[in-house]
């Protein structure tokens, strides 16, 4: 009996051995090369060479929903702008009982500025827009095209005005058979165009517009009428006020800046474009790692730039993509971007970070040119340029790649 | 920019009863799970030895020794202690199903569903000197669900094969954030789902009336994944699904060995070896880049004494009684090939019950997790110290289906 045990205790003991023997053949040195990988969170810095190419792009300032309407030249752009009053039916009989005869009219507008500092009057044409041009010009979403239509092929001169601009309103009186003309045939109320008298004097100003917020502001038509009964005998005087319905304001610019320099403009309006496809041709980058952080950096020129020096400027900095920027034909993205405050003239450098664009540009590869492009604030009712030097043009990133398996 | 000095790992307790061991977060988590209760009483052996009603999950030449039909349904419950963290809260859940019945005089089968490995965990790593923190998550499972055959061809040679389907899935995260709060936070989620199918082989040779040797291999002979890979940024402005299909072998195959040693008719011995083959897959989830991996194996040694079988004992002789301990070396490496080790030692209790056709096994286990758990260059390496505590319950019936043993042949 004590025999059986201990041979048994021995065979325990052989088996004991060979498994040990298989744990040591099993196990091989320390090697993995498909196996363990992490996340690396690194840096990388890119000088004006990553830049791929650059454009100026313009954009079209004319407008049917431009918040001021201006008027007159300046810093290379001619302003011109029409407008319409539509709510005259009211006015052929404010009862059956009474007749309203129109005695005055005049076209009442609060001044938004006077960019010249003119001060006295300032010399306006204005022209009535012909029944048979365009109706629906208020309506157009090309306005430059619709402009042209109505001022060279339809317009009736009404009168030359010299508008005082002392006030906070000026007034610009109207022939009151234009609007008895209007209230009898609607199809004839066309609206008016506005213009420059002299058209290559150095003068602007600028009037609250139809699409102001504030509603007490916009252009009125005031009409001072007589009543009286329907056998003409005088019952009182009244005054009618009549908002205007609708504008459009058209500019025309001949600033033009080459693709030397990247120009952020207002007024004639120029945002500049930066493509990196640079970036998409470095090997540790690919659009699976995630931006952490993508800090760019320019220089201003400041002998080239024209900021007011009582002006404080915003600029954006968002992601464009096109397939022909050739042709204006730039979609911008203003979602992804970040906003930098407090320009002014003494701004030498810019600096903001732009994880979200940069992402968008690596990761975007179905478009002929993708990148930067920058807008300052404002842009359709200030008139300051600011141009960058192109070659101080850096970007620092802070990126995590998460390193795959078999890679 | 990749140096980084660790002044802090903390665990986050998120919602999602993330309560597993916090080396789960490498690969895919715990192996070496698929044990009964009454295994895990004897210090987790189970490649030889098995009673007339409990599963042998590692071996299916066990089933041979089927005589009842049955249920038998495992719960697990186990909380854990890790220095200098403190207690997670408990974790509690399903653990595994089983149905087995005899056939012939000599044969068994099986069919059921086994988790065989296990991944639910979370942590942070913080790094001083460029102001980031990493969280890492990995919870998945991989469940066997398996059709297992043992027969005894000759009186002394039990022989069993056993078919598996692997299926279960791996949500692992890492997410990347900045104490400067400009700066975007970056996050890697990837979905994972397994299809795989398993073939498991084993013997069980009685070399004498007291010893007996069994062997048990499994082979994975075909696994398929589908990897969701979502790259993206803070605030979901950015997102990026990356969707591959893939046959990397990313589970091994498995050697299981073990020898009983009858002392007595009450007193049973159990040793057993098991080793799973990782150095040989193709990937594992990642970490951190110095780590590696290597074979997993298992060392355990169990005491059973078996209860009467007779209803004229007290209940007391009629119960089961185990004991045991295990050394694992884990299949994750630090980078000067030290393996995360786990150490414990086991009790078990089995209770008879509905005029001994029935049991209730318990196992209570205490096991010690020690290794590193993230490490640099230039830096100490992070060694983390876990204690885990389990409690394991599983319900065994034994029912006379197809138990005919050539009664109406």
């Amino acid at each position: 009996m004590t025999g059986t045990f201990f041979k048994s205790i021995f065979d325990v003991f052989l088996l004991v051995v060979l498994t040990i023997f298989i744990v040591q053949c099993a196990k091989t040195p320390f090697e993995n090369e498909n196996g363990f990988s992490g996340v690396s969170v690194d840096t990388l810095e890119f000088n004006s060479n990553v830049i791929d190419s650059v454009k100026n792009a313009s954009v079209v300032v004319s407008s049917n929903n431009a918040i001021y309407n201006m008027v007159g030249n300046y810093k290379n752009i001619q302003n011109k702008f029409s407008l319409e009053f539509l709510s005259l039916n009211s006015l052929e009989s404010i009862s059956d009982t009474e007749k309203v005869t129109i005695k005055n009219a005049d076209i009442k507008f609060y001044l938004h500025k006077d960019w010249n500092n003119i001060d006295n009057a300032v010399n306006l044409d204005v022209r009535q827009i012909a029944p048979d041009s365009i109706y629906w010009w208020n309506n157009s979403s090309v306005p430059d095209s619709i402009w042209s239509s109505i001022y060279n092929n339809s317009t009736e001169m009404i009168s030359n005005y010299s508008l005082d601009l002392s006030g906070d309103s000026t007034l610009m009186d109207i022939d009151v058979n234009i609007i008895k003309d209007w209230i009898a045939n609607p199809d004839s109320n066309n609206g008016m165009i506005f213009e420059l008298s002299e058209s290559n004097a150095d003068e602007m100003i600028s009037f609250y517009s139809y699409d102001y917020s504030d509603a007490s502001l916009i252009p009125q038509l005031i009409l001072e009428c007589e009543i009286s009964d329907t056998n003409d005998v005088y019952l009182f005087d009244s005054t009618f006020t009549i908002y205007s319905t609708c504008d459009l304001q058209y500019s025309e610019s001949d600033f033009e800046v080459g693709d030397d320099s990247l120009v952020a403009s207002q007024g004639a309006i120029y945002r500049p474009l930066i493509t990196l496809d640079s970036l998409r041709k470095i090997d540790s980058i690919d659009e699976r790692m995630i931006i952490n952080s993508a800090v760019v950096t320019l220089t201003i020129d400041q002998l080239k730039s024209s900021i007011g020096n009582e002006d404080t400027l915003s600029l954006y900095v968002g992601y464009f993509q096109s397939n022909s920027w050739d042709d204006e034909d730039i979609q911008y993205d203003f979602a992804t971007g970040k906003t930098i405050e407090n320009i002014t003239d003494l701004t030498d450098t810019i600096s903001i970070s732009i994880p979200y664009v940069i992402q968008k540009i690596i990761a975007t590869t179905d478009y002929q040119q993708n990148g930067i492009f920058i807008q300052v604030d404002n842009e359709r009712y200030d008139f300051n340029r600011i141009y960058f030097n192109k070659n101080t043009f850096n970007l620092n990133l802070v990126y995590t790649n998460f390193i795959r398996e078999n890679e | 920019m990749n140096k980084k000095t660790l002044i802090l790992i903390s665990i986050a307790l998120f919602a999602g009863n993330l309560f597993g061991s916090i080396f789960d977060t490498y690969g895919i988590g715990r192996v070496g799970i698929n044990y009964s209760v009454a295994s895990a009483g004897r210090g987790y052996t189970s490649a030889l030895y098995n009673d007339n009603k409990t599963v042998n999950f590692q071996n299916p030449a066990s089933l041979a020794m089927t005589e009842y039909a049955g249920f038998n349904l495992g719960i697990n419950s186990h909380f854990n202690d890790i220095d200098p963290f403190g207690s997670t809260e408990s974790l509690v859940g399903f653990s595994y199903g089983i149905i087995k019945f005899p056939f012939t005089k000599k044969g068994g089968c099986s069919i059921g569903l086994v988790p065989i490995a296990s991944a639910n965990s979370t942590y942070n790593i913080e790094s001083s000197d460029i102001g980031y923190s990493e969280q890492i998550l990995n919870n998945g499972k991989i469940y066997s669900a398996n059709i297992n055959i043992g027969y005894k061809i000759l009186p002394f040679l039990d022989v069993g094969l056993g078919y598996e389907f692997l299926t279960g899935g791996y949500n692992f995260v890492k997410d990347v954030s900045f104490v400067d709060e400009s700066m975007v936070s970056a996050k890697l989620t990837s979905d994972l789902g397994i299809d795989g199918r398993q073939l498991s082989t084993g013997v069980i040779l009685s070399l004498k009336d007291k010893l007996s040797f069994g062997i048990s291999y499994s082979y994975i002979f075909d696994i398929n994944q589908q990897i969701i890979n979502t790259y993206s940024a803070k605030g979901n402005y950015y997102s990026l699904k990356d969707t591959t299909f893939s046959n990397d072998k990313i589970f091994p195959n498995k050697l299981d060995i073990g020898i009983t040693y009858n002392i007595s008719k009450k007193y049973r011995l159990n040793l057993e070896f098991l080793t799973y083959g990782f150095n040989n897959i193709d990937k594992v989830n990642p970490v951190y880049e110095s780590g590696g991996i290597n074979n997993y194996s298992h060392f355990g040694f169990g005491l059973e004494k078996n209860g009467e079988n007779s209803i004229f004992d007290s209940f007391f002789e009629k119960m089961i009684f185990r004991t045991g301990c295990f050394y694992n070396n884990n299949y994750y490496h630090n980078s000067s090939d030290e393996a995360v080790v786990s150490k414990g030692i086991t009790f078990g209790i089995g209770i008879p019950y509905n005029k001994l056709k029935s049991r209730i096994d318990l196992s209570f286990v205490w096991e010690r997790n020690s290794g590193t758990i993230y490490e640099e260059q230039n830096i100490d390496a992070v060694n983390i110290d876990e204690n885990v505590y389990r409690i394991q319950i599983s319900f065994l019936t034994t029912e006379k289906w197809f138990n005919t043993k050539g009664k109406y042949r």
